[in-house]
């Protein structure tokens, strides 16, 4: 046996992973509530000896990598100019890179924005603005009202590079830290965002995973790499489920689906080309491998919202009403009741099938939102269809990650919510998609373990994803 | 039109490379894009910075896009014979968004009923555009337009 362990310092549970490289298996999985708020190790003691129990393996010693959201994730502010140009990419740009976006300013930043910006006190800014070559003046002006608050958190420049060094100068005159990057827009065409996730993964692991503490596990493990964010972790197992190693083939296109509590996160890594004939694409270019967070839509904290957006009638309808025995009204008792009780686990079928439901709908609304849409334009020359955003007809895997799929009882009914239903002609969801389940959320173990081993990884996330 | 006056001056840069930047792209529902790709290599070999966004491109495409890249210049083409309503007070929405420095252009089969020319170039000169040009217009003329509106040797 080859052990090595994954951890995962969520804010909610610190998670830890055996995985036997030898045997591309998973030896054990345990879980206790985190302990971030007051002593990161504690939790990580507690999770260890469960596990060590549990598999009768002695962990001293053993090879770790750890991944963190706790503390708020990393917490990212963009700035940029046009709010569908720079800023988009901007906000691209961070979710790809793992973090949680807590503000978003277009234009030249105010007054009142900047009060605002510095009551949430990112770990990030992350300062977007002009193509190269293309406007100064909004990034020059943005760069000064950093320079002047009270901010104290690092800013990544990543704007029109012919004010680069003036933007970096100008902050660091003023005695903050600041970061040239590659613009993130370097033209109205393109979107470049490696030079800025290689700065946001450096800062991650020598600032921000000491400001809140996470970085003393590493007195307790074995770590063979640095820690990144939990979401990057995540968006490499996506990748190498896709894309596969050297020497084995991965699944092909895939999308993975994390459906939580408070969020539904997208992860997809396909090119979204159009898969119809005479299709024009507008919008900014999209990444092939992309990251969308829905805020708005979780089994618990975010029920109540997913019943907004989705509709009680349709929500009614999935949650399968053949009996009458469900009303509009048990939906919003049900939902009101789960988002204040977050740790609500469903006590009988009625409140399993509202899960469901409200899981399906979740996955719904998220991957219409992640793919984009196709619309009709009839112009003197016939109807011409322009598409904005990824077309994931093609996607080959779709994979579940959260509790309503890894504990509920029917995961398939919740995960055909990611798939065209054959009732709109210009769907961009996958087709026809094989569907997986991480059932035992090890997900993230594959991410972290693909940086070092990707063959034992992708052999390992071979053996744990269960086919629906 | 007064509200074309320049304010402020556009290439005002720290770049003392800066080539001209031009916005060009088909405006509307209108998917024709051989006349503006066209266009695009003579702009290029000119000597300009193009930002071209191909065709079925909604105005406040061409809005944004010059805002980013601070474009001395919009380039739109309409061929399809609907620019009446696709240019509708495009200049207006340019000085809304700040572009009022910006020199708007405007090409193509623009209208469909056999109007007299001067007419139809009124029409687009209200909407805010300072070039209006009819069908079978030569590159080299657009471009020596530009080249004297944007005061380029």
């Amino acid at each position: 046996m080859d052990p090595i362990l994954a951890i995962d310092f969520g804010s909610t549970y610190t998670k830890a992973v055996l995985i036997d490289r030898d045997a591309a298996a998973i030896v054990g999985s345990a879980h206790t509530p985190s302990t971030v708020g007051t002593d990161v190790t504690v939790g990580l003691a507690r999770v260890l000896a469960d596990l060590g129990a549990k598999t009768g393996v002695s962990l001293r010693g053993t090879p770790a990598l750890a991944c963190s959201s706790a503390a708020g994730g990393l917490r990212v502010a963009v700035i940029g100019l046009v709010p569908a140009l720079s800023l988009e990419a901007a906000r691209r740009a961070a979710l790809g890179a793992g973090a949680k976006i807590v503000a978003a300013y277009g234009y030249k930043i105010t007054p009142r924005a900047l009060a605002e910006l510095e009551a949430l006190a990112p770990d990030i800014v992350l300062l977007a603005g002009g193509t190269d070559g293309g406007d100064e003046e909004t990034i020059l002006h943005n760069a000064q009202a950093l320079a002047r608050s009270k901010l104290r958190a690092p800013v990544i420049v990543a704007g029109n590079q012919c004010v680069l060094d003036e933007c970096v100068d100008t902050l660091r005159a003023a005695g903050k830290t600041a970061h040239p990057a590659e613009n993130l827009l370097p033209d109205v065409g393109h979107v470049s965002v490696r030079s800025v996730h290689d700065i946001i993964r450096s800062l991650f692991i020598t600032h921000i995973t000491h400001a809140k503490g996470i970085d003393r596990v590493a007195e307790h493990l074995d770590l063979v790499s640095a820690i990144v964010p939990t979401p990057s972790a995540v968006l490499e197992a996506a990748r190498l489920l896709a894309e596969g190693t050297e020497g084995s083939p991965g699944l092909g296109d895939t999308v993975v689906i994390d459906v939580g509590g408070a969020t539904t996160d997208v992860h997809s890594v396909a090119s979204g080309a159009p898969t119809r004939p005479g299709v024009v694409v507008r919008g900014l270019p999209e990444l092939r491998l992309k990251r969308t967070v829905e805020g708005d839509l979780g089994m618990r904290v975010n029920a109540p919202t997913i019943v907004e957006r989705f509709g009680r009638p349709k929500l009614l309808a999935l949650a399968g009403t053949a009996e009458g025995d469900l009303a509009e009204a048990d939906i919003d008792r049900y939902t009101a009741h789960v988002s204040v009780r977050t740790e609500h686990v469903p006590a009988d079928d009625r409140e399993r099938s509202l899960d469901h439901a409200l899981g399906r709908a979740a996955v719904r609304l998220a991957m219409e939102r992640h793919a984009g849409h196709v619309r009709e334009v009839f112009t003197a020359t016939g109807m011409v269809l322009v598409q904005e955003g990824k077309d994931l007809g093609e996607v080959a895997a779709v994979v579940g990650v959260g509790g309503v799929l890894a504990h509920g009882r029917d995961a398939r009914f919740v995960l055909e919510g990611a798939l065209d239903s054959g009732t709109d002609p210009y769907s961009l969801l996958p087709r026809r998609a094989a569907l997986y389940l991480d059932r035992q959320y090890v997900l993230y173990g594959i991410g972290l373990l693909s940086t070092i081993a990707p063959e034992a990884a992708l052999a390992t996330a071979r053996h744990v994803l269960a086919p629906l | 039109m007064t509200m074309h006056a320049t304010e402020k001056n556009p290439r005002a840069t720290r770049n003392p490379d800066r080539k001209p930047v031009v916005v060009l792209g088909t405006i509307g529902h209108d998917a024709h894009i051989v006349g503006s790709s066209v266009l695009r290599i003579a702009l290029e070999e000119a000597g300009f910075n193009v930002v071209f966004l191909g065709a079925v491109v909604p105005p406040e495409e061409f809005i944004d896009a010059a805002r980013e890249s601070a474009a001395d210049a919009i380039l739109v083409s309409s061929l399809y014979g609907m620019a009446r309503i696709d240019c509708a007070d495009f200049g207006a929405k340019c000085a809304e968004a700040g572009l009022a420095h910006v020199k708007l252009y405007l090409g193509g089969i623009l209208v469909t009923d056999p109007e007299a020319w001067e007419e139809t170039e009124k029409l687009f000169r209200d909407y805010g555009f300072h070039r209006v040009y009819p069908p079978q217009t030569k590159t080299e003329v657009a471009i020596a337009d530009l080249k004297q509106d944007l005061g380029i040797a």
